[in-house]
């Protein structure tokens, strides 16, 4: 545990779903774990979970799940009813949106978090009552204000 | 009136297509190349290029103006974000999301968009109708002051009923006898005194509320 900022957020553990194991879903996952939260991450590609379990070890409480984070029966299977948090890190805006509302409006999930990379999604589903993260935004910002640095 | 399509697939081409030829104001967004070809050579230069769940290409598309949105993309996660970017951000009366299973249909009517269709299901229906899997086949819709078909009536080796005049039948109310064609040959009695054989086709005009109870009679 190298950041006290995160440590001292999460005092008290999560059930989390990570929905997607991209680069971002994956170093979340590890993130969310490292802090003490339960981690369930599910992605429809088994050797996306393989990859994450050979970062990890057992202690790190990341269970992986191979399905569809925007199908019915998977989130039965998932138990996802008792669960803070749900994040959505797919590639595609549209299926963490499709992911995101089922969690949302089906299971009751309060906390979502969609990974998103266009200004009028973003404005659209965080008036919904979603947590959206613009990465296109983040990045271009951040690399205009290290080339204005230079 | 304005409509904008989102999705230039064979639904999309096809709806588009009836909506210019009652002059309505069609617009479709795509960004298939192969598709935006076909459309523009079937159907002239109505498309606009790009990705229909984002806000610039919904507004090059008139969704400020429109009416109605369709979302016909094969992609049932963009139809969903694209209609409610319709409904939300340009505020359009009537939003209409193409489907390809039932998985998302509660979801998509608790967000608020106000038609979800099954095209697998409307085209598994359709099939079902042709196979004769029903007693009665709806052939056209007839127009009048109240809904009613043109149908065919397949009478079955066990129906009961077959040996009797058509004049003894209980026939329900909005029900019109019009012609019975035998081993493809129409039946010259009058339609009254003509006695029904098993594999007989009977061919009617019926109220639409009245389809159930016709169906149940020659059963």
């Amino acid at each position: 545990m190298t950041n006290p900022e995160i440590a001292k957020a999460n005092l008290k553990s999560k059930r989390v779903v990570v929905a997607g194991c991209s680069s971002y879903g994956r170093s979340l996952a590890i993130t969310l774990a490292k802090a003490g939260n339960q981690i369930t991450i599910i992605d429809k590609n088994k050797s996306k979970l393989d990859e994450l379990s050979q970062l990890t070890d057992k202690s790190n409480r990341i269970i992986g799940f191979v399905g569809d984070a925007t199908i019915m029966t998977d989130l039965i299977k998932l138990d996802i009813s008792d669960v803070q948090l749900f994040v959505c890190t797919t590639n595609s805006d549209s299926t963490n949106a499709l992911a995101g509302q089922k969690a949302q409006q089906m299971f009751g999930v309060e906390d979502i978090v969609c990974l998103m990379s266009d200004n009028s999604r973003q404005k659209l589903y965080e008036s919904l009552g979603i947590k959206v993260i613009n990465h296109s935004q983040i990045t271009s910002e951040s690399l205009a204000s290290i080339c204005l640095e230079t | 009136m304005n409509v904008v399509i989102f999705g230039a697939t064979a639904v999309g081409q096809s709806l588009a297509k009836w909506l210019l030829s009652e002059w309505h104001e069609v617009s479709i967004i795509d960004n298939d190349n192969a598709r935006i070809q076909e459309t523009e050579s079937n159907l002239g230069s109505i498309i606009v290029e790009g990705d229909g769940t984002h806000q610039n290409i919904l507004e090059d598309a008139g969704t400020s103006r429109a009416e109605i949105f369709i979302a016909s993309s094969e992609s049932e996660a963009d139809n969903m974000v694209a209609c409610q970017m319709a409904k939300h951000l340009f505020n359009v009366k009537h939003t209409t999301c193409m489907t390809y299973s039932d998985e998302n249909k509660t979801l998509f009517e608790l967000l608020g968009i106000d038609s979800v269709i099954n095209v697998t299901k409307t085209a598994l229906r359709a099939v079902q109708e042709t196979l004769n899997v029903d007693v009665i086949l709806r052939l056209m819709e007839v127009p009048g002051p109240t809904p009613a078909n043109l149908v065919c009536i397949n009478v079955a080796q066990g129906s009961e009923v077959v040996g009797e005049k058509i004049s003894d039948l209980q026939i329900p109310d909005g029900v019109s006898i019009k012609m019975i064609v035998r081993s493809g040959a129409i039946i010259e009695d009058s339609i009254g005194n003509a006695t029904i054989r098993a594999e007989d086709q009977i061919l009617a005009i019926a109220d639409v509320i009245n389809l159930d109870q016709l169906k149940e009679l020659f059963q």
